[in-house]
């Protein structure tokens, strides 16, 4: 059904029409939005390149090859607007890679933790997190992706896509469920 | 089940981790990640609170307004048809350039006479005598029409054509108006 209804609003994008331009991308709205709020970290960012990737995909959509999946192409462009931004901004040297090996309280006992208190220190972590990572692991939670679709977006290995989730969850578990109790 | 064994099939545990949560893995893999999850404690522990990193941690955050929404989708649609951003614009750009050009000529056509009327060399144009003006007239005269045609002709593919033709004809001027000054 949806499907349906997103083949048949890419069938009129193609000609030209704004309007279904507009209902087609309200379909993946909130999660492109989260997507770029969480990887940019503020609003404006955020607004920035989801108009510069709006903008693309608009000017694009006669080249969407349909065996894709739409999400995973959309996705794929506001992956490369927000890369081009962070290169832009240079927020890859503000961010640094650490070895969660090294992250001190993993020995630490467990303890209960309330669900929202966990969700806002997992969301602290992740802003921390070395740029690929967070994308990785923003990719998943935000966009809904298979790792599989990840690596087609983000135009890596798989291999190296895990890696990367691997890293990410290493430190979220370590900072989060041990650190901190 | 000896030591190195049950690390191995941790090490793997970890490893496909994600592709045991994707289920994006061969059954026989993915059966033998299940079998040893149900007996290993780590690997429970380490699959638990993967999943609740992963399905436990999208929190709230600010929505686009509707407004601001619309407006996006507003400011990309707006400009042409998808697909299409080098229509009108390519055709703004081609004129844009043909003006420029256009306008160089001209410029340089009269900073020609200009220079031929106010330099110090006598003027041949004062000094020439009639006779002589009739025998060269036509020769002059065809040069001026060859310069006024290029400037009329003139578009983005002859541009280069028309220049060389317009320099050429100025030469030709030039040599005759020579002929005729007397120092
Ligand atoms: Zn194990």
């Amino acid at each position: 059904m949806v499907k349906a209804l997103e083949q048949n609003l890419i069938h009129r994008c193609r000609q030209g029409d704004p309007d279904s331009f507009g209902h087609l991308i309200k379909l993946y709205r909130k999660q492109l939005y989260g997507y770029l709020f969480r990887l940019l970290g503020n609003t404006v960012h955020a607004e920035e390149a989801m108009q510069e990737t709006l903008i693309k995909v608009w000017k694009g959509i006669k080249k969407y090859n349909e065996e894709q999946k739409f999400a995973s192409w959309l996705f794929t462009i506001a992956h490369n607007c927000a890369m081009d931004f962070l290169r832009i901004k240079k927020h890859d040297s503000q961010v640094t890679e650490e070895d969660p090996d090294n992250l001190p309280g993993y020995e630490n006992p467990a303890r209960q933790i309330e669900k929202e208190e966990l969700k806002i220190m997992i969301a602290k972590t992740v802003e921390t997190l070395p740029v690929q990572q967070k994308e990785v692991f923003l990719l998943r939670i935000e966009g809904d992706f298979s790792f599989k679709e990840i690596a087609q977006i983000m135009g890596s290995p798989l291999n190296t896509v895990l890696s990367h989730m691997n890293y990410a969850v290493k430190k979220i578990r370590k900072r989060v469920m041990y650190e901190s109790l | 089940m000896n030591h190195y064994e049950a690390e191995n099939e941790c090490s793997c545990f970890e490893k496909n981790i994600f592709l045991f949560i994707d289920r994006n893995l061969s059954e026989e893999l993915f059966s033998k990640m299940e079998k040893h999850i149900s007996q290993c404690r780590d690997c429970s522990k380490l699959f638990s609170d993967t999943v609740e990193i992963l399905y436990g941690s999208k929190i709230d955050i600010p929505e686009i307004t509707d407004d601001k929404f619309d407006l996006m989708v507003s400011n990309a649609t707006k400009l042409s048809q998808p697909g299409f951003m080098t229509g009108i614009l390519a055709e703004q750009k081609q004129k844009k350039i043909f003006y420029w050009k256009l306008a160089f000529t001209t410029i340089l056509l009269f900073a020609s006479i200009t220079i031929s009327l106010l330099s110090t060399r006598s003027n041949p144009v004062k000094k020439v005598s009639k006779d002589l003006l009739d025998w060269e007239g036509n020769k002059i005269e065809t040069e001026l029409k060859t310069i006024d045609q290029s400037i009329k002709s003139l578009n983005g593919e002859d541009w280069n054509i028309e220049l060389t033709k317009i320099d050429n004809s100025l030469n030709n001027l030039e040599k005759s108006a020579d002929k005729y000054s007397f120092n």
